[in-house]
């Protein structure tokens, strides 16, 4: 969608490297809570996939609004950058707020859903 | 999200500098985009001087929308049976003689009987131990395996309102602390689900 918008392949290029990235944070993040890949570890970080790239779709568009409005490279990027900070925050902050209910589970529903969450939040 | 919001915020910017190009390309005359673009901000800059009445309205209807859905909708994934029953597996070191086992079971039924209160456990059935090979006993309804494990029911009072997933949750760790080299697994006991 990316290329398809931008028409820019070295923009596609860097948001597709965030992927594999994002999920080893991920996968060192079920090291250290102990957690091993199976069906419910594997289920939350295929749901997390498509909200991975949100984040650095939005800068990266920024940044091209800024370089077709004339600005230099760097300046460019540092707007874009400092613009879209705090609306990407919000926006993380909004899908991890569906997690809260979560927390007040209980029961054999809790069991299930707690490692698929944290493989939501995590990446 | 977390992760993906630090790459943007650091690894983003970085190889942005690095790979992006320093001039733009220029775009000769607008497409389907940039006319979607125009409309949105067309449609938003209409609806600026109207946000101090879009607003309030925006919060009373989510609000109204919030309290009565929740009032109104199905808050269990797992929709429970309804049950007051529930099965209780208990799982010594192996090797353990039945003798020893059967003190743990009475004191896990006194531990059910704390955790519910002694007036709302109905009854309990159990059976400690191996069955002998000529029992006539189904394994698909009561199974051990060996002189280690004990199979308990136990028959809360119906009207004893007694929400049965925290129940357990709080069964399970009273019980763990209790006897803490059993293991114990909690189970739904109902004509269609045994385990």
């Amino acid at each position: 969608m990316i290329l398809l918008f931008l028409r820019d392949l070295r923009s596609t290029l860097i948001v597709v490297t965030t992927i594999p990235l994002s999920l080893l944070a991920s996968i060192v993040g079920l090291w250290l809570t102990g957690q091993t890949f199976n069906i419910q570890t594997l289920s939350g970080l295929a749901l997390s996939i498509g909200i991975l790239v949100d984040e650095a779709t939005v800068c990266i568009e920024n940044m091209h609004s800024h370089l077709a409005a004339g600005a230099k490279k760097h300046r460019a990027v540092f707007d874009a950058c400092v613009e879209t900070m705090v609306p990407r925050l919000l926006a993380m902050l909004s899908v991890l707020a569906v997690f809260i209910p979560s927390f007040f589970m209980v029961g054999i529903t809790r069991e299930l859903l707690f490692r698929c969450r944290w493989l939501l939040v995590l990446p | 999200m977390i992760a993906s919001t630090t790459l943007a915020s650091t690894m983003v910017p970085i190889l942005s500098v690095w790979v992006l190009k320093d001039e733009h390309k220029k775009q000769e005359k607008a497409d389907f985009i940039d006319h979607l673009k125009d409309a949105l901000g067309d449609f938003i800059r209409f609806l600026m001087p109207m946000r101090v009445i879009i607003i309030p309205v925006y919060l009373l209807v989510t609000g109204v929308a919030v309290f009565t859905l929740y009032e109104t909708i199905a808050k269990e994934l797992f929709p429970s049976s309804g049950s007051a029953q529930f099965r209780v597996r208990i799982s010594a070191p192996t090797g353990m003689r039945v003798e020893a086992l059967e003190k743990r079971v009475l004191k896990t039924i006194e531990e059910i009987k704390a955790e519910a209160g002694a007036a709302n456990v109905e009854k309990t059935l159990g059976y400690a131990g191996q069955q002998p090979a000529m029992f006539p006993i189904s394994s698909a309804f009561l199974w051990t395996s060996g002189p280690q494990q004990a199979v308990l029911d136990v028959q809360l009072k119906e009207d004893s309102h007694i929400a049965m997933d925290s129940f357990k949750d709080r069964l399970r760790a009273r019980l763990t602390r209790a006897l803490p080299i059993q293991n114990f697994l909690l189970s739904p006991v109902t004509l269609s689900r045994r385990s």
